[in-house]
């Protein structure tokens, strides 16, 4: 049985249907924040209809809104974020902003208090420390390469004859570092 | 978690069908969606991309944004986009494999905008014929 990955498929039907896929890339971020509204909504045991009494709006505008069949203002977006208990996030680094997943929010928010932090500062610090770990791994291993570099036998021992050990070593090595550095960029 | 389509149990022609087929059910009703509905398969896509994320579906259960049927269904769970909605509700019936609990089988899917779930019963036959497919392997593997 070959698997399909249903969101693999819906990339693909969007790649065939123009008309989809601006659709997709005009409404993505508002669809997200539906997502989003409708979970802490659903875990606070709100209705539309609380939601609305909280923005002092109505029942159908949030209807509407939630069907996007109107588009929302920056006020009615920010009023629902804090009906629903959160805050409204809008950003164009899309390609630098990372959600933590639903199933781990409250281990993030136990460990942040645990740590007397809020919540982004203590992932504020969680990335950074994860990210300085891994230029450290970095740093250590452009050391070695530069050493290979700087030996006087990696280029003199047998020039216009085979490669020295070292040069392949060194070629070996940085062939993995432009891979690593394809894999951080793809991500 | 991986979300995999249960595909139609016809076997594949690549002369008659495209390989999107193996999409099965619910392939077809994403597909209508794309075609008669966008706002609502933006929807869809924005909700398992989210459940993508998660290793465990205790958060959906709990806000039943997920219902997981009585144990005489085997196993059969239903998943509602959004969980009420005058202008329609997508609902995705699938199960998880008995050995792992990181992937998600879409059984069979349906645009709710009735009260009675109409494709209950499809999911419980697909549900049976991906147990037995499921039994097949382990007893193959054991042997």
């Amino acid at each position: 049985m070959k698997n399909i990955n249903v969101l693999d498929y819906m990339d693909s039907l969007e790649k065939e249907d123009k008309d989809l896929d601006l659709f997709v890339k005009m409404y993505e971020a508002l669809s997200s924040f539906l997502t989003d509204f409708d979970f802490l909504k659903d875990s606070m045991g709100l209705t539309q209809k609380d939601v609305a009494d909280k923005m002092g709006t109505t029942q159908s505008a949030i209807s509407r809104i939630a069907s996007m069949k109107t588009n929302p203002s920056y006020k009615q977006l920010q009023k629902m974020a804090e009906a629903v208990g959160g805050e409204l996030l809008i950003t164009p680094m899309k390609d630098m902003t990372a959600q933590v997943p639903y199933d781990l929010q409250n281990k993030v928010r136990e460990l942040a208090k645990g740590e007397n932090k809020t919540t982004n500062e203590y992932l504020d610090k969680v990335i950074r420390d994860s990210f300085q770990s891994k230029f450290e791994w970095y740093e250590i291993k452009t050391i070695e390469v530069n050493k290979v570099c700087e030996c006087s036998t990696a280029y003199g021992s047998d020039l216009g004859g085979s490669k020295s050990n070292s040069i392949i070593e060194f070629e070996e090595i940085q062939k993995k570092y432009l891979e690593v550095d394809s894999l951080a960029i793809a991500r | 978690m991986d979300l995999i389509f249960f595909p139609d149990t016809h076997p594949f022609d690549p002369d008659k069908s495209e390989a999107k087929d193996e999409g099965g059910d619910v392939g077809k009703e994403i597909k209508g969606l794309s075609k008669y509905r966008q706002d609502l398969y933006l929807r869809v896509k924005s909700f398992l991309k989210a459940l993508k994320k998660v290793t465990d579906i205790a958060p959906y259960l709990q806000n039943k944004q997920i219902f997981k049927f009585p144990q005489k269904y085997d196993g059969l769970y239903e998943m509602r986009i959004p969980k009420q909605e005058k202008g329609g509700v997508f609902r995705i019936y699938f199960c998880f494999p008995k050995t792992d609990l990181q992937t998600l089988i879409l059984l069979c899917a349906e645009l709710k905008q009735k009260t009675k779930p109409m494709k209950l019963d499809n999911a419980l036959i697909k549900l049976k014929q991906y147990r037995e497919d499921e039994n097949k392997e382990v007893h193959n593997e054991e042997h």
